[in-house]
């Protein structure tokens, strides 16, 4: 009943999104207002909404083709977003994916998928994925979407196995079975380069949001350990950085600002006071005591507020998160795992650089040794090489490694590239699209470089 | 604009390169400094406070040789190898290179120097 309730929040808060992002349509035509693609037969009036001024295609398969000339006009009709009602241009005869199978499933949220929809691709726009991930979208999708001109991701069966594992947690089913036994609690995703970890952290994050969870998303772990000041904390020996600790708090509020205050502190002891960012300690006052009946939001507050308790207020902020108990947490960390870029002056002349475990912000979030519902997604771009075998503060059984793309991912990828145009439909083989899949490994990023010169 | 122990510094410049404008800071000292301070590497000197300016002045007087006091040991350095009549101090004083490079040819720059300080001299009286 509980999961109802959520569920029919967070899907509140989703749509709500949709609704502001689209223009109010004209009265004739809200009762045909409708994402059904197959229906849309007869050209409508349309809104200028859903078109995109772009640059042409990559010249890398268009050269060869004699009289064959692009002009911006092109671009700008091939490229129409379907949007409600349909744009005249759009034609959704082209939806096609591998052996006539639909290439996009229509969906308001990522709840509902199945085994059946796994290999298709939901399409949300920009505005959507803005208000569901306001922490800011992965480069690797933002990249996919600049591309592809288009804002939609595959949904992949490895996808669909965490979103059920965390399911399974959240809402434990009557019967036991194998797979409840199955279920873990912390996750760390490690794969190849370009495999989707990142993209299947935030289509995480957004189905936990529009199922009505406390998510506390990181698109960027290396923000943690990068840039801002860092100062000896005097009461233990952790290094503070308050500007990175008042970013966190900024982010975690932007989504969670309605539930938070909600939520009220369950401990009550004061929060200690650091080195403020450039302002140095402050005087005559070492901790600060929260009001009695404040909820996490006013803590937050507080945190961002003042610049001497930004760090303790988020060490605090994670003791919080883990009392709660009436709505499922999850922490989703992207970037996990980085390197460290900062030093300690040893003497006068001589430096050594800090380790991450020595800062207090990623202490309080690096162990996985919990019982919290927590996701680390490790990242090649942004560390020195493999992730190692064994890894401190973190269960045995946690490492789940995605695998690149299958055959049958590669082809829906393929037919996804060719509906936006990224590949000639004249010169569209099956062989050629298999060619670049083998060429590329299953690499992502690298099949859609090679799309065009197919 | 701001000055740093005498140096000009651009507001939308990083720490790291702002600092070693200052005479006498390189690219070694400049981490030095900044990791004795807790500032990392990509934070510009707008975003530095005054007090985190007036410690950077005051940690780089301190710990290393900086501005005019590196410019006067210089100078003294200088002046005794001339009172001691030192080869090196003959070749300062007649402005031509003093680390043993030819003067059959080039040796412009060295005197060009030379020149140009006689005119301040002179100048100045």
């Amino acid at each position: 009943m509980i999961g109802s309730f959520l569920r029919s929040a967070g899907t509140a808060v989703v749509s709500q999104c949709r609704r502001s992002s689209l223009l109010p349509p004209p009265p004739a035509l809200l009762a045909a207002a409708t994402r059904s693609y197959a229906k849309a037969k007869t050209p409508k009036t349309t809104l200028n909404r859903g078109k995109i001024k772009i640059m042409g295609p990559r010249k890398g398969g268009g050269a060869d083709i004699p009289g064959e000339s692009f002009s911006p006009e092109d671009a700008s009709t091939s490229f129409e977003l379907p949007t409600d009602p349909l744009p005249f241009t759009y034609d959704p005869a082209l939806d096609v994916g591998p052996g006539g199978r639909p290439l996009f499933s229509v969906t308001q949220s990522l709840a509902p998928l199945t085994r059946k929809q796994s290999n298709t691709y939901v399409d949300f726009s920009l505005e959507e994925w803005n208000a569901i991930l306001p922490e800011g979208i992965p480069a690797g999708m933002t990249k996919e979407f600049e591309e592809t001109r288009r804002c939609a991701v595959m949904v992949r069966q490895s996808f669909l196995d965490l979103r059920d594992n965390f399911r399974r947690i959240s809402n434990p089913p009557l019967r036991p079975s194998n797979k409840n036994l199955n279920v873990k609690k912390q996750i760390v995703l490690d794969g190849p380069v370009s495999c989707g970890k990142s993209i299947t952290l935030a289509l995480l994050v957004h189905w936990a949001r529009s199922e009505g969870w406390l998510v506390l998303y990181v698109p960027k772990g290396k923000e943690w350990t990068h840039g801002g000041f860092y100062y000896r904390n005097p009461n233990n020996d952790f290094w503070d950085t308050p500007v990175q600790a008042a970013k966190i708090l900024q982010d975690f509020l932007k989504f969670n600002e309605a539930r938070l205050q909600q939520l009220p502190c369950q401990i009550f002891d004061p929060v200690p006071l650091g080195e403020g960012a450039g302002v140095g300690m402050m005087k005559g006052v070492d901790s600060m005591e929260m009001p009695e009946g404040s909820t996490l939001y006013d803590l937050i507050q507080t945190g961002i507020a003042y610049t001497h308790a930004s760090v303790g207020v988020l060490v605090r902020l994670r003791k919080e998160i883990s009392l709660v108990k009436d709505i499922p947490v999850l922490f989703a960390v992207d970037q996990a795992r980085r390197a460290l870029q900062l030093d300690k002056a040893v003497t006068v002349r001589s430096t050594r650089p800090i380790h991450a475990k020595e800062l207090s912000t990623v202490n309080a979030f690096r162990s996985m040794l919990h019982d919290d519902m927590m996701v680390g997604a490790f990242s090649h771009s942004t560390a020195v090489g493999k992730l190692r075998q064994e890894l401190p503060d973190v269960p045995i059984d946690a490492r789940v490694m995605l695998p690149r793309y299958n055959l049958d991912e590669a082809a829906t990828v393929c037919h996804y590239y060719l509906r936006q145009n990224l590949i000639h439909r004249d010169r569209f083989t099956e062989d050629k699209w298999k060619r670049i899949y083998y060429i590329s490994n299953g690499n992502g990023s690298e099949m859609r470089w090679l799309a065009p010169f197919i | 604009m701001s000055y740093i122990s005498g140096a000009r510094s651009v507001p939308d410049s990083q720490v790291r390169i702002a600092s070693t404008k200052m005479d006498g800071i390189g690219h070694k000292k400049a981490i030095q400094v900044r990791s004795r301070l807790g500032i990392s590497g990509n934070i510009k000197m707008n975003e530095l406070t005054k007090s985190q300016i007036d410690q950077m002045e005051q940690m780089s007087c301190q710990d290393h040789v900086v501005h005019w006091e590196l410019k006067r040991g210089e100078r003294a350095d200088i002046e005794r190898f001339i009172s001691l009549s030192r080869y090196r101090g003959i070749r300062h004083q007649d402005g031509s290179p003093l680390r043993g490079q030819r003067t059959h040819t080039n040796a412009r720059t060295c005197r060009k120097q030379a020149n140009s300080e006689m005119k301040v001299k002179e100048g100045e009286r």
